[in-house]
């Protein structure tokens, strides 16, 4: 089962980093979305689904808290999982994007096992790419995902 | 915030900081140099400006060689120059959030775009700190800043 994932962050080479190490990970990935700010993302994701949204807070136009906010209010958007990026390891930024309703927060710097485990749990599925609960002959599709 | 460091607690910080994102996320062994006046750095500069409940900056220097060896443990491959002042940057805005998350847990800062800065451009006062990045040099400068005066 193959996820597909959308990358926000002004810096180019903080979302190739992070495509990076998604992929070294082993984190078995559909399609990557890449997005410049909050703004892009949401309307890349008007059109587009994605199983999960990676964020970094600082950002022009709209930032990462900007952003979550407004997909917790959006009419199909709001149950996309979003996992915050950041340098900020501080506890007031931590709960306060998980007071708007962001599921997962890394902190940069951090190891691709970190990355990888922090997106398996937000998604609810094993090492091995399985939904939690479900028996390892059953796969599914993303129609099939629910939160 | 704490700013009750003096410069050299500060640079130790300092150090502190950028070996943890170099090794971490850049794949680089790092060792402190006692040196507080690099040779000249012949690859990118870059600074960025902190907001919150303290204000300031930190800015990062580095040789040409290091930048490329950085991008390219980066990004698991060779990089140009532009790519190479890219993850520069990106090096200072980990370096800086790393630092000022350890500083002080409680608040919260916003950091600017990191731009270009020549390190001729530092001011004399603030922390700075050298590192040594596998072969090559790490330059560092960090100050907090209060009614646009130095605050360290």
């Amino acid at each position: 089962m193959a996820f597909d994932v959308m990358i926000v962050d002004d810096s180019p080479a903080m979302r190739r980093f992070v495509r990076r190490v998604v992929e070294v990970s082993g984190f078995a990935v559909g399609r990557y979305l890449e997005a410049g700010d909050g703004e892009e993302a949401l309307a890349q994701l008007e059109h587009e689904w994605v199983d999960v949204v990676m964020t970094d807070i600082n950002m022009p136009r709209m930032d990462g808290e900007a952003l979550v906010a407004a997909l917790r209010t959006h009419d199909h958007l709001a149950n996309v999982p979003v996992i915050v990026i950041s340098t900020d390891a501080t506890d007031a930024r931590r709960q306060r994007l998980e007071h708007l309703g962001a599921q997962g927060y890394v902190t940069k710097p951090f190891a691709p096992e970190t990355l990888r485990a922090e997106i398996e749990r937000v998604l609810g599925v094993t090492p091995e790419g399985l939904m939690v609960g479900a028996e390892p002959d059953q796969g599914g599709d993303h129609d099939e995902f629910s939160f | 915030m704490n700013s009750a460091f003096d410069a050299g607690q500060m640079a130790g910080r300092l150090r502190d900081a950028a070996s943890q994102v170099l090794e971490t996320m850049f794949f680089a062994g790092t060792a402190p140099v006692e040196e507080a006046s690099p040779a000249v750095l012949d690859g990118p500069a870059v600074a960025l400006r902190f907001h919150g409940a303290a204000t300031g900056s930190l800015s990062l220097a580095t040789d040409a060689a290091t930048a490329a060896m950085l991008a390219e443990n980066f990004y698991g491959m060779g990089a140009g120059a532009d790519e190479a002042q890219n993850v520069v940057s990106e090096l200072a805005n980990m370096v800086c959030g790393n630092l000022l998350s350890h500083l002080d847990t409680q608040s919260i800062f916003c950091l600017d775009a990191p731009h270009p800065e020549p390190a001729e451009d530092w001011p004399l006062s603030g922390a700075r700190a050298l590192l040594q990045v596998e072969s090559g040099l790490l330059a560092l400068h960090f100050q907090f800043q209060s009614n646009g005066e130095s605050a360290l």
